[in-house]
């Protein structure tokens, strides 16, 4: 059982490279995070660290769309089986500026299905 | 004022007839009101010293920066460019008329005129017998995204002009252009302007025309760091306290930067727009953390933040900025206006070149602004009356 080697996030609005950030926390809180991210034209992937460590992780990001509205955002996947009880797969939790509500809905759907492939990923490797 | 024209310019500075005319022009000042003569004792700069002015003072809110190019380049040609500039500046800088002013009253209000000459690094190659120039000193090369039109790039040498009064400003550079005409041509002017308010309370920054604070953490002229920044020590003798001018005309491409939301704005440079604090900061020039991070753990200042890319990896990597917003008006249906960036060094390979090399490459602000000319000029030491701006280059 082990972690894919990217995490990537898929968004329903394209990208400008601005304030990117990504964390990843693995389930001892440590930032496992282990390159440059990548910004292509929908999507936000960075590479991870191995971590055998069964549990939660915690993934925080802030992009900013082509519209020039900045969105941050975090969500849980789980190796093995959740270390968290609040935490869901699905769950999302957005912070943005002023105009959230004109991206939040086409996005929050967008990336659950990121977080889906992610799962998928997650689920080939295994 | 009749009096003064028809007279050969330079055959005033050089011949018999200066005395007479010199006399002459002191005669008509005599006559000024004293509520125009207390004006021009309060706003003026001096211009002898070891460094030329208009560079550690406070800059004029308007600026030309004018280029030339030398006719017959010759090295007596360059001599008589020198001397008739020096003669000019040192006159019209402190509110007296040049020789053979043709609009003596024009010049009566100095407004902190300065005027500032540097040579280009073309110059050595078009100059017979020049003094070889320092090896850091060579024309900046072309750096990916630059859209350099020859139009505002490069000269033989650069006269900048600051002041107060556009009039001033005015008939200073017309009065240089016309005693310089026989010897060389204005190859392009850039004119530039400055807020005459700072950005916000308590600071000496102003703000450019997308709505930045400009001049955050710039280093304090007459302070030790900025000698060693900015101040020529090392090199040929005669470029010695002289400096070198960093001169880019940045075009912003406003209609898609205003389409950001004011905390994206922010993210691309790294700083608040209201106070200029670096983000994660509480004020302007506080050092800058940049592993600080938001509540949510993500670095507050991107790896593409401008000013993270501009810090400078050494203390010796800074460069002294004094720059001037312009504004064309609108230009094929497009607002034509942007930055010119006027920075000063005493040596830009160890400076300018690797700060501007990580900007070019990564910058997130290169989405919204394009140089669109570039220059380097060697901003000559200063001088004492009893000699002329670049006398170095000729002992």
């Amino acid at each position: 059982m082990s972690l894919p080697k990217t995490v990537e996030i898929t968004f329903a609005t394209k990208l400008m490279d601005i304030g990117t950030g990504i964390v990843v926390l693995d389930p001892s809180r440590k930032n496992i995070v282990s390159g440059p991210f990548t910004v292509s034209e929908y999507s936000l992937s960075a590479p991870i660290s191995d971590s055998k460590i069964l549990g939660t992780y915690e993934v925080t990001y802030r992009v900013v769309s082509e519209d020039g509205h900045p969105v941050e955002g975090r969500f849980n996947f789980y190796l093995g089986q959740s270390s968290a009880p609040t935490a869901s797969p699905d769950r999302v939790t957005e912070k943005s500026g002023r105009t959230w509500p004109n991206i939040f809905l086409p996005l929050a759907v967008v990336l659950a299905l990121g977080i889906a492939f992610i799962f998928r990923r997650y689920r080939n490797i295994k | 004022m009749s009096d003064h024209s028809g007279i050969s310019r330079r055959s005033l500075l050089v011949g018999s007839g200066a005395a007479g005319v010199a006399g002459a022009s002191i005669g008509y000042f005599g006559k000024k009101s004293s509520a125009v003569q207390s004006m021009t004792e309060v706003a003026k700069i001096g211009f002898y010293g070891v460094h030329q002015s208009g560079i550690e003072n406070t800059p004029g809110l308007i600026s030309n920066f004018v280029a030339f190019d030398l006719i017959d380049p010759t090295k007596a040609n360059l001599q008589s460019v020198l001397r008739l500039f020096t003669d000019d500046a040192a006159r019209l800088t402190q509110g007296k008329p040049a020789l053979a002013d043709g609009a003596p009253e024009l010049a009566v209000n100095p407004a902190n005129l300065t005027m500032t000459l540097g040579v280009g690094p073309s110059l050595f190659t078009r100059v017979p017998r020049l003094p070889s120039k320092p090896e850091f000193f060579n024309e900046i090369p072309a750096f990916p995204n630059d859209q350099l039109d020859p139009k505002w790039s490069g000269s033989d040498f650069i006269i900048q002009f600051c002041c107060d009064d556009s009039l001033t400003l005015s008939h200073a550079v017309g009065m240089i252009a016309k005693d310089l005409s026989t010897l060389a041509q204005v190859r392009w002017i850039q004119t530039g302007a400055r807020s005459d308010k700072p950005a916000f309370s308590g600071t000496t920054s102003v703000r450019n025309l997308m709505g930045q604070v400009e001049g955050s953490d710039n280093p304090l002229p007459g302070n030790p760091i900025f000698n060693s920044l900015v101040w020529i020590n090392e090199g040929p003798q005669w470029a010695k306290d002289g400096t070198i001018l960093i001169l880019r005309r940045i075009q912003m491409l406003m209609d898609k930067w205003e389409i950001l939301d004011r905390s994206a704005q922010e993210m691309v440079i790294g700083r608040r727009l209201d106070n200029g604090a670096a983000l994660g900061n509480k004020v302007e020039n506080e050092p800058v953390n940049f592993e600080a991070t938001d509540t949510l753990g993500l670095p507050l200042i991107s790896a593409n933040a401008h000013i993270r890319l501009a810090h400078g990896a050494s203390l010796s990597e800074r460069i002294y900025r004094r720059p001037y917003n312009y504004d064309n008006g609108i230009v094929d249906g497009k607002r034509d206006l942007g930055l010119i960036f006027a920075a000063f060094t005493s040596n830009p390979v160890t400076s300018y070149l690797p700060i501007q090399g990580r900007l070019a490459q990564s910058d997130s602000l290169n989405k919204w602004i394009t140089a669109i000319g570039s220059s380097t000029y060697l901003i000559l030491p200063g001088c004492t009356e009893n000699s002329y701006i670049g006398e170095t280059l000729f002992t």
